[in-house]
């Protein structure tokens, strides 16, 4: 089989199984369960392509290159689309027990489950920039109806500050690829950076378009506002892939196109001030998921502040900064998937997630338990853990430019970020009070608890496997080193 | 350059009314128009890229324009159900 | 004609003005769709004639009848809201300040030339022979970057999707007189005219202005009159023939993708001498899909049947 109808297979697949069971109108989680196997087969089959070849590129429609959209699988993609895949498995479990007795939201998740899927791996392999936006609003509009799964009543406020941040974001995005496209002639990644002449006000002012509505998407502060109802509100399995897929795919393509296309527009200060950036949402979304009174808003806050980590990257430009900033997204990914999955169960079992009333819970859900812990280990940076060399990988690249001011950042994001998963795993093993409370829930399906646990292992042993892994990343386009 | 182009001026000046509007409005509808103001400035403008070519309009800008136009509906319509919705959870709420 | 543009630009400007700041929501929808209908007219100046009938008839038309059937669902006086002016308070100020930055910024870039006429723009010209259509922008979107316009399918899919899990349909009041503003007989009279004006668009798509989607636009304007006039109404259930038809679009494109691979050794090519008819296709079955989703998204049900039948 050519190499190169496994990227188009990875879009067109899932498209397909969500097509037909959107037709059917009767749930078969098992066509999705086979539909994610098959997926991460897929994934899997790209892996030696692109490590002897760097990189697999399938043109669509066979046209010559200016006009033809490509998928490009380049190390950075593939990363990505792995994350994805294994979090698709778990995620797809999780759901096939979680939603088993309910038809019409079995259905409904089910048939957007597998859009978001290919939406997701078609906006990793994008090598286009009006591609990218159409991928955006796909990704955005198969999310958000999967918020309202929780029921409508509950998440449409939430829903509907998504979206109306997510359109403003993909058209100011489009706006940004209008002027782009008005200087350079040409849509494809791998041609804007020669096309485009130098330093024109429009080229400037097009790279600062498309990096802020991306920012939006990406949920970065100052534009978080949108993201804690929204994935504290969503059904458990659909917040980890919100988390740790969904924001984390626009994060990837301000990495994408920093370091290819908008290489010759990209100024030193502008990163400084993406980074900056970063720095305020690391510390901001820490200290903000240390006071929540939820559970599942801890994790979201968490989350707001780990994407700030990725940002990091932009002041450093230096390959162990990208290393580190594509890293943290994969451990992230990983661990948050766990987390939300873990808080799915708790909710689960306890018919709410306020952190007050959790008290010994630790013998019933010792295994989501054991996931919520083992996630927190990456999540805090500790050893041996994925998040740990990310973390690493970010200070061993402060040093190495001599930007002091990130190794304190990366140090109390670090003790923020155990401040408040101790504070989520001390009341969960306090003992609890004489009159023990009334728990209606049903202790979660083993299924359901596994899940957790095997992303939360995964994230761990992110943390052992990262040299063929970051061999396959390779280092930034167009970066310093 | 030939002078002002009346309808550039007209491109950036929805765009950024749009974004005015985006960030003063409070209710929902009014944000969505809002932004749909700002979505048809993008799309002015890409309007105006495609007349650079010599020979004809350029076919790619205003290929992304009507993509752009069924995308930005869509999203408005789903928009305006949650509206709808929303409204009438309140309503629930209130009697 | 620098004058008319002049005076078109100004007007438009007034009226994104004026649907911003009006203090009723009724006035700012109204405002709206005023605007998009100079928008079309001012493309049509524009050499893109097609891009104007999308636009009259989506943008303005379709999407203007949903702001208002919204309108009508929301409680009175809700959304009425006088937004501050830019000198009543540091907030409004600094928005105002940055807009209008932002807007003189954009003007600027908008007047920037580059040396070299658009590459891709010169290659679809170029290659547009061997499309299989005549008109160039239907070349773009079903041929040269088909794949932006299947994504966009299921874009459009999954708004409808999602718009139907929130079941809150348009509101249908019975005694209203949106119905006397329509008599039946005037539909009866427009009805085959602005279906066979629906067809032709899709048709004409391959060689003059038109296609898919405004056809489709069209087509899914004569569902709503037929709503209006009350001869049709949404309902409560759908079949699979219904959910078969409204994925059509992108499964056309998909399939025609994938099988043809062995065929043509290359993803969405498609054979030569067979081009035409495929794009036949692949227009038709678009077209029904975008008129379909367009209509249950107006009626925010997942089915359609004549009045009164159950």
């Amino acid at each position: 089989m050519r190499p190169d109808v496994l990227p188009v297979m990875l879009v067109f697949l899932p498209f397909l199984a969500g097509l037909l069971q959107f037709i059917a109108g009767r749930p078969a989680p098992r066509l999705g369960n086979v539909l994610v196997g098959v997926n991460l087969l897929l994934v899997l089959a790209l892996i030696p392509g692109v490590a002897d070849e760097g990189a697999i590129v399938a043109n669509l429609g066979g046209w010559s290159e200016p006009l033809a959209i490509h998928l490009l699988a380049d190390g950075l993609a593939l990363l990505m689309l792995l994350l994805t895949a294994l979090l698709a498995v778990a995620v797809s479990l999780y759901a096939m027990a979680a939603w088993r007795d309910q038809h019409h939201d079995a259905l409904r998740f089910w048939t957007l489950w597998p859009l978001l899927l290919g939406s997701l791996n078609a906006l990793f392999l994008s090598r286009d920039l009006f591609n990218i936006y159409v991928t955006l609003e796909l990704v955005t509009l198969a999310a958000i109806p999967l918020v309202l799964l929780a029921g409508p009543g509950k998440t449409v406020d939430a829903a509907l500050r998504y979206l109306l941040f997510a359109l403003l974001g993909s058209l100011i995005y489009l706006a940004g690829v209008a002027l782009l496209y008005a200087q350079a002639g040409t849509l494809d990644l791998a041609l804007l950076a020669d096309a485009l002449p130098d330093s024109t006000l429009a080229g400037s002012l097009g790279a600062s378009l498309i990096i802020v509505g991306i920012l939006i998407k990406a949920a970065i502060l100052p534009f978080h506002v949108w993201l804690p109802a929204a994935h504290g509100g969503a059904p458990a399995a659909v917040s980890a892939i919100l988390s740790a897929l969904v924001v984390k795919a626009a994060a990837y393509l301000l990495l994408r196109l920093w370091s290819g296309p908008l290489d010759p527009l990209v100024t030193p200060a502008a990163g400084q001030l993406l980074g900056a950036l970063g720095a305020l949402a690391i510390l901001f979304g820490s200290w903000q998921a240390f006071r929540q009174e939820r559970l599942k808003l801890v994790v979201a806050y968490s989350t707001v502040a780990q994407l700030g980590y990725m940002l990091l990257f932009f002041p450093m430009a230096v390959t162990a900064a990208w290393q580190g900033a594509v890293y943290h997204g994969l451990a992230h990914g990983l661990a948050k998937g766990a987390l939300f999955l873990a808080a799915g169960n708790i909710l689960l079992y306890l018919g709410h997630d306020r952190l007050r009333e959790m008290r010994g819970i630790d013998r019933p859900l010792a295994v989501s338990l054991l996931a919520f812990g083992l996630a927190g280990v990456s999540i805090m940076g500790l050893p041996p853990s994925g998040g740990f060399t990310a973390k690493w990988l970010l200070l061993t690249a402060s040093v190495e430019t001599g930007q002091w001011w990130w190794t304190i950042t990366l140090l109390l994001g670090g003790l923020l970020a155990a401040a408040y998963v101790f504070r989520v795993l001390r009341l969960a093993f306090l003992q609890p009070p004489e009159n023990v409370p009334d728990r209606p829930g049903m202790v979660p399906p083993p299924l359901m608890a596994w899940s957790a646990t095997v992303l939360a292992v995964l994230a761990i042993v992110l943390g052992v496997v990262s040299a063929p892994l970051l061999e396959l990343l390779g280092s930034p386009v167009g970066g310093s080193e | 350059m030939t002078g002002i182009e009346p309808l550039a001026v007209a491109a950036a000046g929805l765009m950024g009314i749009g974004l005015y509007g985006f960030c003063l409005c409070r209710h929902a509808v009014r944000r969505l128009l809002s932004i749909n103001l700002f979505g048809n400035g993008v799309f002015l403008a890409l309007i105006l890229i495609a007349r650079r070519l010599p020979d004809g309009p350029d076919p790619v800008p205003h290929a992304m324009v009507l993509t752009g136009i069924v995308i930005a509906v869509s999203a408005t319509a789903f928009g305006l159900a949650l509206v709808r919705r929303q409204a009438r959870t309140r309503g629930d709420d209130e009697t | 004609m620098t004058a008319l543009d002049s005076l078109l630009a100004l007007l438009l400007l007034l009226l994104a003005a004026r649907c911003v700041s009006a203090r009723s929501l009724l006035q700012a929808i109204v405002a709206f769709i005023v605007l998009g209908l100079l928008l079309a007219l001012s493309w049509v100046r524009l050499e893109a004639p097609d891009l104007a009938l999308a636009e009259a008839a989506i943008g303005a038309g379709l999407l203007g009848v949903l702001l208002l059937g919204t309108w009508r669902s929301l409680p009175l006086g809700h959304g009425n809201e006088r937004i501050p002016l830019p000198w009543q308070g540091l907030r409004p100020a600094l928005i105002t300040t940055g807009c209008t930055v932002l807007a003189v910024l954009l003007t600027v870039a908008l007047h920037q030339h580059p040396e070299q006429a658009a590459m891709s723009g010169l290659a679809a010209l170029d290659q547009l022979d061997a499309a299989g259509v005549d008109q160039p922008v239907t070349a773009v979107l079903l041929n040269f970057r088909a794949y932006d316009t299947l994504l966009e399918m299921g874009v459009l899919l999954m708004a409808l999707i999602g718009t139907l899990m929130l079941d809150s349909p348009l509101p249908r009041d019975t005694e209203l007189p949106a119905r006397t503003m329509l008599p039946a007989t005037l539909a009866q009279l427009f009805l085959p005219l602005i279906l066979l004006i629906g067809l032709y668009l899709v048709w004409a798509g391959a060689y003059s202005p038109g296609g898919a989607f405004q056809g489709g636009a069209v087509l899914a304007g004569a569902g709503v009159l037929l709503i209006l006039t009350g001869f049709g109404e949404g309902d409560g259930r759908d079949g699979w023939v219904l959910r078969a038809l409204l994925a059509g679009g992108a499964l056309v494109f998909t399939l025609a993708g994938l099988l043809l691979i062995p065929v043509t050794g290359a993803f969405m090519a498609y054979p030569q001498g067979l081009v035409t008819p495929i794009m036949v296709l692949i227009e038709f079955s678009l077209a029904l899909s975008i008129a379909l989703s367009l209509l249950l998204l107006y009626t925010g049900t997942p089915g359609l049947r004549r009045r009164g039948e159950r």
